[in-house]
């Protein structure tokens, strides 16, 4: 955990250094993760410092993921030598069932030859049913990358950690995503929102927009170039899009009332938003090519946060149509609108989970005023409560599927949160100052 | 719920009558332009409507609060609506904003939705009693500009509201 404080180094706006304002901490853990040791090779001397550096952000990345308990140093100082390392017996000693070893040699110029092995040590107890581990002391992966610079090592440790997560869980890794989130900040002239967007583990931030005015709703287009998103700069609700890489941005809505909640389609030609031009919040389609408008739900209910399924063809978003807000489906081509929630008198903020499983909102159970985040299994209907604070919101996946990040509250802060779709490993990620919220996790990247 | 809205609305008119009867002698007052709260006072424009004493006061007040998740206005806002509206009647060179609000419980947008109908009930409040609607822009904040910071009923019920903001 020691890399989670490197944040208080530099409070230049826009840097591109390792400064982080969002601060991971474990606040509890249900369900032990796997453990594994990360850590240089005693191979090579001068180049175990250097792999360090790698190791803790790896470290960090497994431990993020709930689903894996990384070791502390201290747990295997018996392992002091390119010797012990090779002894199995060591390693379980120590109680790791995987461990990395690696190295990243320099070769000038800043830049580094970096090189990791991962291998299973762990022994299933005789007679166990199902086993289908490799056999002790195995090498499952093997990998050198050459020539890479020293300020690209956070980003080869997030791609190490991809490679670690696919191999030990069968579930492609996400650590080489970002995450874009709005900071409200109190200074002497006001509040300060920002929209900003940083590395899936909070580092590395850049600020987009600044404004007075609150900053809602950020939207990441399929390809991760771009970003929908709702600004009050003008004192009235205006969607705008921004390319992430030039910053550069494009007013698209500022209809009378609302404009809100956009979402884009999965091949990127459409936006989904919430106008309330004609009286109440309906839900649109806006082609970006044509700027045709099309109006695609009516009545006189609330209908608003509007999600995709992952081939286009429905839409999940909140209504009020049933008198509480609750989460219905909208199959495109027949018009054909179902209620998907019954559990609890408030249920909104619809996501869907890659595979189109499960759908992740918000949720309140009956006769208590708390909202968290559930999971609702769309084949049974099962529902699952992932979080327990007071008022959790605005969930958004991992593209994984596998990570739940949402809004929570910290005294009189917002901050988020971050959990697994299976209810484990809970940690919090605070801000250095001020507040937190409506995180958005960027699609895969690569 | 929208239906009722509109049945108070209605109500608010005949209740309003009596504002409308007393709304034309002074030369001073008129709401400021300073957004929230404060309850200032315009500087007279000359315009000729400005209203008694118990007139400006209604003026002074542009914050209308409402039940949690709903939209309608309480009897005793009526004539503080009332009072805006013919104001605004008379002085058709200004222009409102009103700012619906919510508190901070329940998904964001769905606050901002929200929001829009606290707004829009005491626009269409306004409309009724004969504004011109192009004097009248309605924004809705949800949640993302409490009044206060607290997580008790009064801080829910402070940040329920809707506000008339007059626009230079």
């Amino acid at each position: 955990m020691k890399n989670c404080f490197l944040w208080v180094i530099c409070f230049c706006a826009i840097t591109f250094t390792a400064q982080a304002r969002l601060n991971i901490e474990i606040s509890q853990g249900t369900i032990k993760g796997v453990p594994i040791a990360i850590t240089p090779s005693y191979s090579d001397a001068q180049a175990r410092q250097y792999f360090e550096e790698i190791a803790q952000v790896v470290r960090n990345d497994l431990r993020m993921s709930g689903h894996f308990e990384p070791l502390y140093p201290e747990q295997f100082h018996k392992i002091a030598s390119v010797h012990d390392e090779a002894n199995e017996a060591l390693w379980r000693e120590a109680g790791a069932e995987n461990v990395v070893l690696g190295v990243a040699r320099p070769i000038g110029n800043n830049r580094f030859t970096v090189k990791f092995q991962l291998s299973d040590i762990y022994i299933a107890p005789a007679g166990q049913a199902g086993n289908v581990k490799s056999k002790s002391g195995e090498i499952l992966v093997s990998q050198t990358f050459d020539g890479i610079h020293h300020q690209d090592f956070r980003a080869l440790a997030h791609h190490i950690s991809d490679i670690i997560y696919e191999k030990l869980t069968g579930v492609r890794g996400a650590f080489s995503t970002r995450i874009a989130y709005v900071m409200v900040v109190p200074t002497m002239k006001g509040t300060r929102y920002s929209l900003e967007v940083a590395d899936a583990d909070g580092y590395n931030p850049v600020t987009l927009v600044t404004s007075k005015e609150p900053i809602m709703s950020p939207s990441w287009s399929m390809d991760g170039r771009r970003l929908a998103f709702v600004s009050f700069e003008k004192n009235r609700a205006e969607i705008y899009l921004m390319d992430v890489g030039t910053g550069r941005r494009e007013l698209l809505s500022q209809f009378p009332g609302i404009n809100g909640a956009p979402a884009w389609s999965p091949d990127g030609n459409t936006l989904a938003l919430v106008l309330s031009k004609t009286g109440s919040p309906k839900i649109y389609f806006l082609n970006l090519m044509t700027k045709e408008l099309t109006q695609i739900t009516d009545g006189y209910s609330i209908d608003t946060e509007p999600t995709w399924t992952r081939d286009g063809r429905q839409l999940y978003f909140t209504s009020s149509r049933g008198g509480k807000p609750q989460i219905y489906r909208l199959t495109l081509a027949t018009k054909k609108v179902e209620r998907i929630t019954f559990a609890g008198n408030y249920n909104a903020r619809p996501m869907l989970t890659p595979d189109g499983r499960y759908l992740v909102m918000m949720h309140r159970e009956e006769d208590n005023g708390e909202f968290h985040i559930a999971s609702q299994e769309l084949a049974t209907g099962q529902v699952s409560i992932l979080t327990h604070a007071r008022l959790d919101e605005s969930p958004t996946l991992s593209p994984n599927g596998a990570m739940v990040l949402y809004g929570t509250q910290d005294g009189d802060r917002n901050i988020l949160g971050l959990v697994t779709l299976d209810g484990r490993g809970q940690l919090r990620l605070p801000a250095r100052e001020g507040s937190v919220q409506e995180p958005a996790w960027s699609p895969f990247l690569s | 719920m929208q239906v009722r809205g509109l049945r108070y609305i209605a109500l608010g008119v005949v209740l309003s009558l009596g504002i409308v009867g007393c709304s034309h002698n002074s030369k001073k007052g008129g709401p400021g332009s300073d957004g929230y709260g404060a309850s200032t006072q315009g500087a007279g424009d000359g315009a000729g409507f400005a209203g008694s004493e118990e007139q400006r006061d209604l003026l002074a007040k542009r914050k209308i609060y409402f039940d949690y998740d709903r939209a309608e206005l309480h009897e005793h806002d009526y004539q503080v609506v009332n009072a805006h509206a013919q104001y605004l009647k008379h002085h058709q060179d200004r222009h409102v904003r009103i700012e619906g609000h919510t508190d901070e419980r329940g998904s964001r947008e769905y606050n901002v939705a929200l929001g829009e109908r606290r707004a829009r009930t005491v626009a269409n409040a306004m409309i009724s009693e004969g504004v011109n609607p192009n004097q009248i822009a309605t924004v809705s904040f949800g949640k993302e500009k409490p009044e206060t910071r607290g997580h008790d009923d009064e801080s829910h019920h402070l940040n329920r509201r809707a506000v008339i903001v007059y626009e230079d």
